[in-house]
């Protein structure tokens, strides 16, 4: 159940980032197929991604904070 | 043809990936779990360079004159050794109770994806017509209603495809949250193959080889895990994440240094892919982790006290 939530997020996701980082990426290519365009397009596409992996990093340490995954069990309190 | 093939093959997926996953979680005792996920992520790291490199091969191998329709041969010998070594294997690990399938659940749920991954790939190549606008507008109508007919079936004693109540638990959406934007690295494959062969011209073997580096990285990332979790506990994360994002970033810079329609320096350029391979594969063992292991902890404990609605009390 729980593994199939996190397999389906994985799935969801990958989707989702094709649909939306893909769609800037063409959003931002236009009509264009030059070099430049390309180049320019997967730069902003490359920022986009580094985005999303800030923010989730950002919320990673929010979470640890928040409650200590199982594995530290010494400075576990439920 | 093809779309209807991949969309067979990616719910066949879709019905093994949990499996493996959960056969990790059933098969090792608790202390053996952080590293059977580490190495679960380093195969799939192996795998993802296994992939992209053959399937360049096979493209510029052209197999009976199938060019780039040949990547999809590359399934059947795969899926033939998974299932000659795969059945003996896991007969052992049968469900103790099965359910029946949540059909409407389901429907729904595809309904609800579907409702927002077509308006966002095909209405935007469409230019956004009225339908594509009618879907997106839909899509959390369909998504509401998806979680309004789970709640009902849980609340049922039925077993719902997604039990509400998990998501309700402290910390878990936030997980679900993270792994959301960590696999924005999705796209990330296609996009620079895109430029290496519309911008750059490189040939389809070659690219498939030049994500070699990030396999390699993925592949070390999860085994080096459980000794960086021992040095920086469970924010080897975020360390990961972060990883990445200093190797998207300098990417970026590299790529904007470098003049149009030249090929990126090599060695700057398999460094960084290097270490998003590295972090990626860093953070997902963890990742894993946090949403499996945290989940299941506290869903036990609601099972338990019968009670399925009861987030405040794991606080207390």
């Amino acid at each position: 159940m729980i593994a199939g939530m996190a397999s389906s997020t994985l799935q969801v996701s990958t989707a989702l980032s094709i649909a939306v980082i893909g769609g800037i990426f063409y959003e931002v290519l236009g009509a264009r197929t030059d070099p430049a365009a390309i180049t320019q397009a997967l730069i902003v596409a490359v920022l986009c991604i580094a985005f999303c992996l800030a923010g989730s990093a950002a919320l990673s340490i929010t979470l640890v904070r928040l409650a200590p995954p199982p594995h530290d069990k010494a400075e576990r309190q439920v | 043809m093809l779309v209807a093939g991949r969309a067979l093959q990616g719910v066949t997926a879709a019905v093994m990936a949990p499996q493996a996953l959960a056969s990790v979680q059933a098969i090792f005792p608790e202390g053996e779990k952080p590293l059977a996920l580490s190495i679960y992520g380093a195969i799939f790291g192996l795998a993802a360079v296994v992939g992209q490199a053959s399937g360049g091969v096979l493209i510029s191998l052209d197999l009976m004159g199938l060019g780039w329709r040949a990547i999809f041969l590359i399934n059947l010998p795969v899926a033939m050794l998974v299932l000659l070594f795969g059945i003996p294997l896991l007969k052992e690990t049968r469900a103790r109770d099965a359910h029946r399938l949540d059909l409407g659940g389901m429907a729904l749920s595809m309904l609800t994806l579907g409702a927002l991954l077509v308006p966002l790939i095909e209405g935007r190549e469409a230019g956004w017509p009225l339908w594509s606008w009618v879907l997106l507008v839909g899509a959390p109508l369909l998504a509401w209603l998806f979680w309004r007919y789970e709640t009902r079936l849980a609340g049922a004693g039925g077993a719902p495809l997604l039990d509400p109540s998990a998501l309700r638990v402290p910390g878990l959406g936030r997980a679900l949250l993270i792994a959301l934007l960590f696999y924005s690295i999705g796209s990330f494959f296609l996009l620079f193959s895109v430029y290496l062969q519309g911008a750059l011209q490189v040939t389809p073997l070659q690219t498939g080889l030049a994500f070699l580096p990030f396999g390699a990285g993925f592949l070390f990332g999860p085994l080096s895990t459980p000794f960086c979790r021992r040095l920086f506990g469970a924010y080897v994360n975020a360390i990961g994440m972060g990883l990445e994002v200093v190797g998207f970033l300098g990417l970026a810079g590299l790529i904007a240094a470098t003049l149009t329609g030249v090929h990126p320096a090599p060695m700057p350029l398999a460094a960084l892919l290097f270490v998003i391979g590295f972090g990626q594969g860093l953070a997902l063992p963890t990742l894993m982790a946090m949403v499996t292991a945290g989940s299941r902890r506290t869903f036990r404990h609601d099972r338990r006290d019968g009670q399925l609605d009861s987030p405040g009390q794991h606080r207390a």
